[in-house]
């Protein structure tokens, strides 16, 4: 019956030994639960269209709706400067960085508490729920990445660059990660954070240059919009995929900033929380 | 005495402290940021005190002990779940927890998807968990429900799912925490039957219950864990004996 659970084994002479620690996580994590990981996040993209008529169309469905809101509200009622860029493609493409990190931030940020149950009661390193998670949000980001890449091969083109496009999707999974880790992590303490993403959420999209264009933006607020991580990765993904002329590299130099330390950050403290998830998720 | 080798845990002085009370609230913050108000100082719980004791390689073993003797801190603490506030435990081998009944399932996935999925929690490659699928269909009984979503699933069935897959996979140690409190005298007992091939395949097998009958005719050494001490350590039936003693008592004493 129970074959495989037979079959004989050797245990170790040397013992794992448990003792009071401050941190035990590793960087190898990250590798080691990469098939659990898939596993979870297959469970939450499951999860996500059963028992609904339309399912996985709403792949669809979603980002569309969401392009012509957008291309209502702003490039209707004000004029986006777009340095000569189809909006339907300019807009596109910053849907598409801002929907990954508005997943990473209301779905990624329960990533722990959402699992409370096999937090308390499973041994698995905790890095696999938060990529888990990510894997989970895949489906709306690469749904919108075909658009992306559709629309710009259809109403404009695809410049040399967008050969650098694995490195633009590497960076904003690097910063998704690193929020992430800081937020998830901070939940499982603070409620609050829970609380607070709705709002961050929907006062980012007008904060960050995701359906309008940085260049076009006034002056008095160009300093608040450069010091947004979200606006220097949106201005990479545009000059990546859509050849825009005029990037503004201080922007792309403090989000490059910002991952860097909110990784670091992000690091420690999901490090040094992480031996207590358990007692407190 | 048995040597280092011929055991599959050690705990030594093991201690766990919780805080009693609840650590963050308006109130509280409140109180820590008005000058003159103070918050009560926290209390500390301790859930397992200076705990000792040896579980022998290939032995079944039974923890004993009313609710909050500190039965579950232990399992998670075996299990690597949680980080112990004081003491050493030594694990050799490879300790497969089953803590609770449906852990790791979710109540919109099919049988099949959640036996994929715990597979993959309890650390097992996607194709051993695919090949094991027909035993544990066999041993859990459910062939007719496995494609349907869980929240259709009775508490039984979802137990019998959970067990089943749990068996299913090899690990040194087995660490079951109260799961068959829900299933029926005829899957019970062929779980106990399948623990016992197990156990006699050399798998050492710790097993948490307050049903004192069942943990007396499984196990042959055991533990009767009180208020996060150690009172009997031991052959099972000096530890059921003395639990059932004063269990006889506590009951008399209320009657």
């Amino acid at each position: 019956m129970a074959a495989t659970a037979l079959e004989p084994v050797s245990p170790p002479a040397e013992p794992t030994v448990i003792r009071p620690t401050k941190h035990r996580i590793k960087f190898s994590d990250l590798w080691t639960t990469r098939g659990v990981a898939k596993m979870l996040g297959l469970r939450d993209v499951k999860v996500k269209y059963k028992q609904a008529a339309l399912g996985p169309l709403w792949l669809v469905i979603a980002p569309l709706g969401m392009l012509a809101a957008v291309s209502i509200a702003f490039s209707g009622v004000t004029d986006v400067n777009t340095s000569g860029i189809p909006y339907v493609v300019f807009a596109l493409t910053g849907l598409c960085v801002w929907t990954y990190i508005q997943l990473s931030l209301t779905i990624g940020t329960q990533a722990l508490i959402g699992n409370a149950t096999l937090v308390r009661r499973s041994p698995l390193p905790r890095l696999a729920f938060l990529t888990g998670s990510m894997i989970g949000n895949l489906p709306p980001f690469l749904s919108l990445l075909g658009f992306t890449v559709a629309g710009t091969l259809a109403f404009h083109h695809l410049p040399i660059q967008a050969l650098l496009l694995p490195f633009a999707i590497a960076w904003l999974f690097l910063f998704t990660l690193a929020t992430m880790l800081l937020l998830a992590s901070l939940s499982v303490r603070f409620r609050d954070m829970i609380s607070a993403m709705p709002l961050i959420i929907q006062a980012g999209i007008f904060v960050s240059p995701v359906a309008y264009s940085l260049q076009g933006a006034p002056s008095n607020i160009h300093t608040f919009l450069i010091i947004n991580p979200v606006s220097g990765l949106i201005e990479a993904w545009r000059w990546t995929l859509l050849g825009l002329p005029d990037p503004n590299v201080p922007s792309m130099i403090v989000a490059a900033i910002w991952t860097v330390v909110l990784l670091v950050v992000g690091w420690r403290v999901f490090g040094r929380m992480e031996v207590e998830f358990a007692d407190y998720v | 005495m048995p040597t280092t080798s011929e055991l599959a845990v050690e705990c030594l002085g093991l201690t766990k402290e919780y805080r009693l009370g609840e650590t963050l609230s308006l109130q509280r913050t409140v109180n820590r940021l008005v000058p003159g108000r103070s918050n009560p100082p926290s209390q500390g719980l301790k859930a397992l005190d200076a705990v000792s004791f040896e579980v022998p390689r290939g032995s079944f073993f039974g923890i004993v002990g009313s609710n909050g003797s500190g039965k579950s801190t232990l399992t998670q603490s075996i299990s690597g779940i949680t980080v112990p506030t004081d003491g050493e435990i030594r694990v050799w081998g490879k300790v497969l927890p089953l803590l609770e009944v449906g852990a790791g399932f979710n109540d919109e996935l099919t049988g099949r998807e959640n036996v994929q999925l715990l597979g993959a929690i309890l650390g097992i490659p996607t194709k051993q968990v695919i090949a094991a699928n027909d035993a544990i269909l066999d041993f859990a009984n459910v062939h007719r429900h496995f494609d349907t979503p869980m929240k259709r699933y009775s508490t039984g069935m979802k137990a019998r799912l959970s067990f089943a897959t749990a068996i299913c996979f090899p690990a040194d140690i087995y660490v079951f925490d109260e799961v068959l409190a829900v299933v029926d005298d005829d899957f019970r007992n062929q779980c106990v039957e399948e623990l016992r091939k197990l156990n006699a395949a050399g798998r050492t097998i710790i097993f948490m219950s307050h049903d004192l009958d069942l943990v007396r005719h499984t196990c042959n050494d055991g533990m009767w864990l009180d208020k996060g001490h150690v009172r009997v350590v031991g052959p099972m039936e000096t530890v059921a004996e003395a639990y059932g003693a004063s269990t006889a008592a506590l009951s008399a004493a209320t009657a």
